[in-house]
C-alpha cells in the first residue's frame, strides 16, 4: 500500500532507498556518531516542509504535550523526526555488524518464559525507539525468530536484518500470516508482532486508548496468545542519548490473556491485557517522548 | 457421495458453526463447494486460527499437517475431505 493510500504509514517517505543509501555511505565514511549528528540538519527540513508527517504526528504530540502551542508542537515534531532518523541509523549500524553498548531490563523474564516449556514466545514490538534492533538482540535467545509485519517499504530496514534465524512473515499473505505464526509457536520459536499499529483494513483489529487517543491495533497477537495458551511479552528498544550511543532492551512483565474453557476469545477478553500494554506505552512516552513513533490520521482522537 | 461422507459433512458443518460461533448460520447455509474465506462463507484469518486449533483439539491433526496443505481451506468440501482422511 502506498503512503497516499495509507496516511498512517509514513515510513516509506522517511526510509526510502535513496535516503538509506546516502546514510549508509555516510555511516561508512564518517561513522555512526557523525551520521546521527547529521540527522539534526536533515530533520530540520522535514520539520519545516513535511506537513503530512506533522499532521499525522499531531494527535500523539498534542496528547503528550497538551500545553504546547503550534510552534512548540512543531519543535517537538522536529525532535521526533531526529529521533526516528537516529533509530534508522542505529538499525543500519547494527546490520553492518557493528555493536553498541547495551543494557537490558527484565531480560531474565523473557529467558524464563522460554525456559518454561518448549513452546514458543509471543513478543509484542512497538513503534518505539529502534524496534528493528530487537531482532538482533533476540538472536541471543537461540531460537528462530519470526517477525509478522506488513511487507511494504516499512520492512526495508527490517529486511536487512533478516538472517538464517530471522524470518519475515508477511501479514498480507494468506490468513494474515497467522497460520505460520501458530506453526512457529508450536515449534518453540519466537513470534514478534507489531502491536501498536493496525496494518490494513483486512486485518482484525480492536481499539486501545493511549494518552487519550484511540488507536486501532491488531487483535492477532492477543488472539494467538489466547489460543496458544502463551503470555504476551512486550519489548521496547530504547535509544540512549547522546546521539543514540547505547541501546536499552526493556522487557515488560508477561501479560496473560484469559478465556473461559474452550470458548472462542473475543475482544473483550483482551481488554485487561491491552490496557496494561497501553499503560506501558504511556510510561515509555513519559520517559522517552521522542521515541514513540505513533503517526496516525485516525478519527476519534480526543486531542488534536 | 456415500452415506458415511454425507453424515460426516453434516456433523462437521455443525462443528464449524460451533467453533466459529456462526450463530446466524445453519448447516444448510454452508455450501460444500463454496469458498470458506473472503467471498462465500466470509471467514477471516482469526477463523483460520480457530479452525486449526479446533482440528488439533478435536481430531488430533497437527498444525504442521494443516500448514503443508493450505489448499484445504479453499472450500468446505476440501476441508471436510482432509479431516475425514485423518479419522
Amino acid at each position: 500500500m502506498s503512503s497516499s493510500q495509507n496516511p498512517g504509514n509514513l515510513s516509506d517517505t522517511r526510509g526510502n532507498h535513496g535516503g538509506i543509501a546516502f546514510f549508509r555511505l555516510l555511516i561508512r565514511c564518517c561513522g555512526r556518531r557523525v551520521a546521527c549528528g547529521f540527522v539534526w540538519f536533515i530533520a530540520f527540513f522535514y520539520a519545516l516542509f513535511d506537513g503530512r508527517a506533522f499532521a499525522s504526528s499531531r494527535p500523539y504530540l498534542s496528547s503528550r504535550f497538551p500545553e504546547a502551542n503550534w510552534l512548540c508542537l512543531r519543535i517537538h515534531f522536529f525532535r521526533l523526526i531526529v529521533s526516528q532518523g537516529q533509530a534508522m541509523i542505529v538499525a543500519h549500524w547494527l546490520q553492518s555488524g557493528n555493536t553498541l553498548p547495551i543494557t537490558t531490563r527484565n531480560n531474565s523474564v523473557a529467558q524464563a518464559e522460554l525456559e518454561k516449556s518448549d513452546r514458543g514466545l509471543i513478543l509484542l514490538i512497538s513503534h518505539v525507539g529502534c524496534w528493528q534492533a530487537s531482532l538482533r538482540h533476540l538472536l541471543s535467545f537461540s531460537r528462530p525468530i519470526n517477525l509478522l509485519i506488513q511487507a511494504n517499504q516499512n520492512t526495508g530496514t527490517a529486511a536487512l536484518l533478516v538472517g538464517s534465524n530471522i524470518r519475515i512473515v508477511d501479514n498480507s499473505s494468506d490468513f494474515g500470516g497467522l497460520l505460520e505464526c501458530v506453526s512457529a509457536l508450536e515449534r518453540g520459536e519466537i513470534v514478534c508482532i507489531m502491536g501498536d499499529r493496525h496494518a490494513s483494513q483486512a486485518e482484525s483489529s480492536l481499539t486501545m486508548d493511549v494518552l487519550g487517543n484511540t488507536r486501532e491495533i491488531p487483535s492477532s497477537p492477543w488472539y494467538l496468545a489466547a489460543r496458544c495458551n502463551l503470555p504476551i511479552l512486550p519489548l521496547f528498544v530504547l535509544l540512549k542519548p547522546p546521539l543514540a550511543s547505547a541501546i536499552e532492551y526493556r522487557f515488560v512483565e508477561p501479560m496473560e490473556v484469559k478465556t473461559q474453557n474452550n470458548r472462542r476469545p473475543s475482544n473483550s477478553d483482551f481488554l485487561p491485557a491491552v490496557r496494561q500494554y497501553a499503560r506501558e506505552l504511556e510510561d515509555i512516552a513519559t520517559e522517552f517522548p521522542y521515541q514513540v513513533f505513533h503517526y496516525s490520521l485516525q478519527k476519534g482522537t480526543k486531542n488534536g | 457421495m456415500d452415506e458415511q461422507t454425507k453424515q460426516f459433512r453434516l456433523k462437521f458443518k455443525q462443528q464449524l458453526i460451533e467453533w466459529l460461533q456462526l450463530e446466524d448460520k445453519t448447516p444448510e447455509d454452508i455450501v460444500d463447494d463454496q469458498p470458506l474465506f473472503g467471498e462465500g462463507l466470509g471467514l477471516d484469518s482469526l477463523d483460520a486460527v480457530e479452525i486449526v486449533i479446533a482440528l488439533k483439539r478435536e481430531y488430533n491433526i497437527p498444525q504442521t499437517e494443516v500448514d503443508k496443505n493450505r489448499e484445504i481451506f479453499v472450500s468446505f468440501e476440501a476441508l471436510a475431505d482432509f479431516v475425514q482422511k485423518h479419522l
